[in-house]
């Protein structure tokens, strides 16, 4: 048995297609898959708008290219009506509240909103017109807001300001009639329109079971190593059809050996797992070291994951090649068409697929071994509890299970009718 | 007498409606050469596939080594040796790990399982390719590596089958010498081919096949007695009258004449000194003649004659 497992593994990795496919390819795809995920991250990114701020004091009489008149004040910028309470009730209040929530929504950090300059109108048309800002905001009761309608690429910055403006005023603008009519009830007030914009004015509450990143895009790397794994029915082909005489000269010889063949099987089968589980793990640590994706932090169970999966993946390819008198390219086209298939119902190439065969079709998410390969990381990197990983490993092994007996019933043929 | 190291009897293999043996019997003691010879097709190779128990068979018995041979007859595979018609070999190994390999199936004991590889390379003389890739052999080196993963293991009984297909005639006779030299070493072997010369060349005793029948079985001086013909004579004359054609044909042990251009040809069964008698006739009649040629017949003679169709057919 031993014999067989070192120059099966010899073999193996001897195979450029072998080393190709379960090696190369998989890192290759993983680099693709971050390089076209970080491009999306980064366009969806939110940065800083450029506005100019024109203070009264500075204003002078030009015409505007474009003005609209707007009344708000962003709902994310909560903080900023405590200093509207707070200006209100002083005088000339109107002016200290405007600049101190445009200097809070400017500080830099993660959460900057404006990237603001105070200037005056001319320059700030000027710097309008060269594009160097999105829109133009004036001081005032109501706030307005410049922007050009040649900046048609700046729509989503323009309905951004249009918005925060829009709500600046219109708060502001409720503030001043309490102030007015019910200064009493002005500190509630505040403190009502606080609260509504730190929930955004949800009312529901998210509470998550999860303990890890939840991120959609990292299915498709736990997809890419469900592929990976089912790769390796290569392997498993390959041992089956080194072991049955009418399906290759080197089986032939081998069997008129001494070596009994269930001892050459399992030397054979064990390189097999241990080559392939060899690649998983290889682009694993790449994709976990190098691209730093997350897999989770347990990685014994990331490594037993794998590990279950290239058993899955190589007993898949030992039971087709065991199967009738095909040709070995017969084969392999069928065994690249069924991983192909399982990769693509999992979720490989399109992330909700694996979402859209539960719905239709939910008992084929449970004998799918992409799906399950995939769902044990998934399990592992979002759910607390194990049961949901455990329960497709479970599957899986007993997939392998019967695949394996079945193949071993057909391979255990002694002789044959025709070689 | 012996027992045979080989005792086929009664073999009936059938693919279908193709009955590829056709009650076939057979025979084989130790230390023997023992050629099965026959065109493509005639069930060499499926003789040799149902005595090593891969093919099932329809009817019949078998024994090796005196004991009914069976898949798990590990006993018996452990003293045999197989050089298959196609070359089985990985071709991601190099020479020497795939003699290695196949010598391990057989011999567990790796100081004397590099010693037998190191014979093996030795004996089919690629001790300038033990590190080559059998992608780099040549169709020769290649068969030779074939040759020596199936030795490799010294054992007493070695089926080659049809070892020298698309092989340089470097390769051929150094792959017919080795074949004599593990025979004097003790081994007995079952050598199947439809080269006449090769099997004629090294077999101490062949049996002749053709369409799954054992048409005749003996040494090369059995096989061609038992054919009418056993010397041709060649002539060339620039004439000669049917009255002495038919004269020559009354001379002992003459059963054949005929003359086509300005060939004499004579086809003698038996006797000695057939050239003799007949170039004695010719100078009695003043006959001049040329280039005189005398012919031993061959196995496709032999061939011929049982079965009306040349070997090569």
């Amino acid at each position: 048995m031993i014999h067989s497992f070192i120059y099966t593994l010899k073999c193996l990795m001897r195979q450029k297609y072998q080393l190709f496919w379960n090696l190369l390819f998989p890192i290759a795809l993983g680099t693709m898959f971050y390089v076209a995920f970080s491009g999306l991250a980064s366009d969806e990114a939110f940065h800083a708008i450029p506005v100019a701020v024109v203070l009264k004091a500075s204003t002078e009489d030009i015409d505007y290219t474009s003005t609209i008149p707007l009344l708000s004040a962003s709902a994310d910028e909560n903080n900023s009506f405590d200093s509207v309470i707070s200006s209100l009730s002083e005088s000339g209040g109107e002016a200290d509240s405007f600049t101190s929530i445009i200097d809070s929504l400017s500080e830099p950090g993660d959460d900057q909103f404006l990237e603001t300059t105070y200037t005056t109108e001319k320059e700030a048309l000027s710097l309008l017109q060269q594009k160097e800002i999105v829109g133009i905001l004036y001081e005032g009761q109501p706030v307005r807001l410049s922007i050009s309608t040649e900046m048609t690429s700046y729509k989503l910055e323009q309905s951004i300001l249009n918005a925060f403006v829009e709500q600046f005023n219109m708060n502001y603008s409720a503030l001043s009639d309490i102030a007015m009519n019910h200064p009493e009830k002005l500190a509630a007030a505040a403190k009502a329109l606080s609260a509504s914009a730190d929930t955004g004015a949800d009312y529901n509450t998210e509470i998550t079971y999860a303990k890890g990143n939840m991120d959609e895009k990292l299915t498709y790397f736990f997809n890419l190593i469900a592929m990976s794994c089912l790769f390796a029915y290569s392997g498993g082909l390959q041992v089956a059809l080194h072991n049955q005489a009418n399906l290759s000269a080197l089986a032939a010889r081998k069997g008129i050996s001494p070596m009994h063949k269930l001892i050459s099987l399992l030397g054979e089968l064990c390189a097999t797992f241990v080559f392939h589980f060899f690649c998983i793990f290889v682009s694993l640590i790449y994709l976990i070291l190098v691209l730093g994706i997350s897999f989770g932090s347990e990685g014994g169970y990331i490594a037993l994951a794998a590990l279950v999966g290239c058993i899955a993946g190589v007993s898949l390819g030992f039971f087709v090649g065991t199967i009738g008198k095909m040709g070995e390219k017969t084969k392999y086209g069928i065994l690249m068409a069924v991983s192909m298939i399982c990769s693509f119902l999992s979720g490989l190439m399109v992330g909700t697929m694996r979402l859209f065969v539960e719905q239709v079709c939910p008992w084929f998410n449970h004998i799918n071994p992409a799906a399950l390969i995939s769902d044990s990381f998934y399990a592992l990197a979002v759910y607390q509890s194990h049961d949901r990983y455990f329960e497709n490993i479970a599957i899986l092994l007993a997939i392998s299970v019967i695949l394996y007996l079945g193949g071993f019933l057909m391979v255990r043929r002694e002789k044959y009718a025709a070689l | 007498m012996s027992t045979p190291i080989i005792k086929v009897e009664n073999l009936v293999k059938r693919y279908r409606e193709l009955v590829a043996l056709d009650h076939f019997n057979l025979e084989i003691e130790e230390g023997e050469i023992f050629g099965l010879l026959g065109p493509n097709g005639s069930g060499k190779t499926t003789t040799i596939n149902c005595i090593l128990s891969l093919l099932s068979y329809d009817k019949g018995a078998i024994e090796v080594f005196g004991k009914e041979m069976h898949p798990d007859s590990y006993d018996l595979k452990r003293k045999i040796g197989v050089v298959m018609q196609n070359v089985a070999v990985f071709e991601e190994l190099t020479v020497y790990e795939n003699i290695g390999y196949f010598c391990g199936l057989y011999i567990k004991d790796k100081a004397l399982r590099k010693q037998y590889v190191e014979e093996a390379i030795d004996f089919v003389g690629l001790n300038d390719f033990k590190k080559f890739y059998p992608g780099k052999l040549s169709g020769g080196l290649l068969r030779r590596l074939n040759i020596a993963c199936g030795i490799a293991h010294k054992p007493k009984l070695i089926f080659l089958d049809e070892p020298t297909v698309a092989v340089d005639p470097q390769s051929r006779n150094k792959i017919l010498e080795g074949i004599q030299k593990l025979n004097r070493e003790g081994a007995t072997i079952v050598y199947t081919s439809h080269y006449m010369e090769e099997v004629e060349q090294i077999c101490t005793r062949i049996a002749i096949m053709d369409k799954g029948k054992n048409l005749a079985i003996g040494t090369t001086d059995e096989l061609k007695r038992m054919i009418k013909k056993s010397e041709i004579i060649l002539i060339d004359i620039l004439d000669i009258s049917e009255e002495d054609i038919a004269a020559i044909r009354t001379l002992d042990h003459v059963y054949d004449v005929s003359f086509k251009d300005h060939k004499l040809e004579i086809l003698c069964s038996g006797g000695k000194h057939n050239l003799l008698r007949i170039l004695h006739y010719l100078e009695s009649r003043e006959l001049s003649f040329g280039r005189v040629y005398s012919e031993l017949p061959t196995l496709n003679d032999v061939f011929l004659e049982i079965t009306g169709k040349e070997l090569r057919d």
